[in-house]
């Protein structure tokens, strides 16, 4: 495991394997057929999920429901991030979902982050706790419009560590979406879903420190590496007996336990192979963290919307 | 009934000791996308929604399961009493609305007494209270407004006046059922004629307006948790709207 021992703390008080508190609501949204809201501290995503719906003729598909999955930024409008963060969702969701049984149908996830997607400035190393640090973090002296943006010349950025591009969004953001949307569909409860998603971001601050679960804003910022890690959780989900030969680079996955499985990896920065093996067998204890909440959460909310 | 919280791809453990399993709404059989290792193995069953699983005796000592889960979003089954709205007619018959992800048809001579001669004459817009007939995931669901068994209209048609209001389709499920108290409940106060459907729609017709409003208020109340279902907290809520 990671050379930090858990005793150590984080700015924000948590230790190095500590997840922020989560935000787990459902059905918040009136018009929607199921809406989720998840939230990892301030950075927190709200999602709905329609469906079966009636399709357009031109995008009906005979055998399948369409799944159309949209992204609504905080601010300004869907871009490169947005489309790529859509790519990822599109990526998980078909194979959860058992989309087979609505031919000719639409089902319309759309996901609307509640946090900002850009990079915080920060004046000073110091970690601010007020949430209003990730709204309006545009610097003044960006040139706004400009394809690709200039980098930003606050003082972090002049440290040579590599940053991540303006044009994605940070991996808890990312891990956000994934959860909303998740629960957006838990509580549609009319498209039958074989196994669920549930995603968690993970950092490493330093070449020698150790990984920190679900990083702020402000720790992804300054991380070396950062990994999004997506498992989906159903009995019979694991493709055990051909996850060897699949990708030679996920050997690391040989997984005892059927009810998981990896579906969404994503890492950038810098790390070695050893830290990459610890940072998905972190993930894998966080995202049976998150489950455990949404299932305390759910069966909480179900309970007291009970009718008999 | 249980009251175990299942989300999608837990597994569900049934018990042995029926002669017959009946598998509802939220269950199914786990695709394991592997070949399975020995073809005798019985498939694991897996909820595939979330909900509370529920249980009940069925028919020949069968026993039937199903997860209880709250959506909004109907799809069509046979045999469901359901409301729909005519959006158009054509030649045959109608176009009607259920708030699935296609329109029903509803055939002209699906009406009691109908015949090429005199078919009813419903305009756009009319609700009625009809009977799923053919409800195939690849075709366009059919109603009725005649009980086959009999030909007669035993109450399916067009439904005049009154008030449409729409709730979550477990809790359509759950006014259908004589043992849930809310409208036994409300009966004893307000009198009233109503049609449930199974697609998430209630209608119902009273003498005045301030009645219609009350009901409304109380059906949406109990659907978003806000009264509870028993008999004292219904009473209270009719007469503070009724006040």
């Amino acid at each position: 495991m990671a050379s930090a021992g858990p005793s150590r703390r984080r700015s924000d008080g948590r230790k190095p394997h500590e997840i922020r508190p989560l935000t787990i609501e459902i059905g918040e949204l009136d018009r929607a057929d199921g809406s989720g809201r998840f939230g990892f501290g301030a950075t927190s995503a709200l999602a709905s999920c329609s469906g079966p719906l009636e399709v357009r003729l031109n995008q009906e598909l005979p055998t399948r429901a369409t799944l159309e999955i949209s992204h609504r930024p905080l601010e300004g409008v869907g871009a490169t991030a947005s489309r790529a963060l859509i790519t990822t969702l599109e990526s998980i969701y078909p194979s959860a979902l058992r989309l087979s049984l609505y031919p000719r149908s639409l089902i319309q996830i759309i996901v609307q982050s509640l946090s900002s997607s850009s990079a915080p400035t920060l004046s000073t190393g110091r970690y601010n706790e007020s949430p209003e640090i990730y709204i309006d973090t545009e610097p003044e002296t960006t040139e706004k419009n400009v394809w690709p943006q200039p980098p930003t010349q606050s003082a972090l950025a002049v440290d040579k560590k590599e940053k991540s591009p303006n044009t994605s969004y940070n991996f808890s953001s990312r891990a956000v979406s994934i959860n909303s949307a998740t629960l957006a569909i838990l509580d549609a409860g009319s498209i039958a879903m074989t196994h669920l998603p549930i995603a968690i971001s993970i950092a490493s601050l330093s070449d020698d420190d150790g990984l920190v679960v679900d990083p702020s804003i402000e720790e992804e910022y300054n991380s070396i590496a950062r990994f999004g890690f997506a498992w989906s959780f159903g009995k019979n989900v694991s493709l055990r007996e051909d996850q060897n030969q699949k990708d030679s680079n996920m050997d690391v996955d040989e997984e005892e336990d059927e009810e998981m499985e990896l579906i969404w990896v994503e890492s950038e920065g810098k790390f070695d192979k050893e830290k990459f093996s610890d940072a998905l067998e972190l993930s894998k204890i966080a995202c049976r963290q998150i489950l455990s909440e949404i299932r305390a959460k759910l069966g909480e909310t179900l309970e007291c919307k009970r009718l008999q | 009934m249980s009251t175990t919280l299942v989300l999608p791809g837990d597994s569900i453990s049934l018990p042995s000791s029926f002669k017959s399993v009946v598998l509802g709404p939220g269950l199914a059989p786990s695709s394991s996308r592997l070949p399975a290792p020995s073809s005798d193995e019985v498939p694991s069953i897996i909820s595939t929604k979330l909900g509370l699983m529920s249980s009940a005796k069925g028919k020949e000592r069968s026993e039937q399961f199903w997860v209880e889960g709250r959506s909004k979003r109907y799809i069509p089954a046979q045999k469901d009493m359901v409301l729909g709205t005519i959006i158009a007619r054509h030649a045959e018959g109608y176009r009607v609305d259920l708030g699935s992800s296609q329109m029903a048809q509803l055939d002209g001579l699906a009406f009691e007494g109908a015949t090429k001669r005199s078919k009813p004459n419903l305009k756009v817009g009319t609700l009625v209270y009809s009977r799923v007939a053919l409800a195939n995931r690849d075709m366009e669901p059919e109603i009725e407004c005649i009980d086959p068994n009999t030909g007669k209209a035993e109450g399916f048609g067009e439904l005049k006046g009154g008030l449409v209001v729409s709730c979550s389709l477990q809790l359509c499920r759950h006014l259908l059922n004589p043992k849930f108290i809310v409208l036994p409940t409300l009966a004893a106060t307000i009198p009233f004629e109503i049609a449930v459907g199974l697609n998430g729609r209630v209608w119902f017709k009273t003498e005045t307006v301030s009645e219609s409003i009350a009901l409304k208020r109380v059906i949406e109340g109990v659907d978003s948790g806000d009264i509870k279902p028993d008999k004292g907290a219904v009473d209270r809520a009719v007469k503070e709207y009724l006040a």
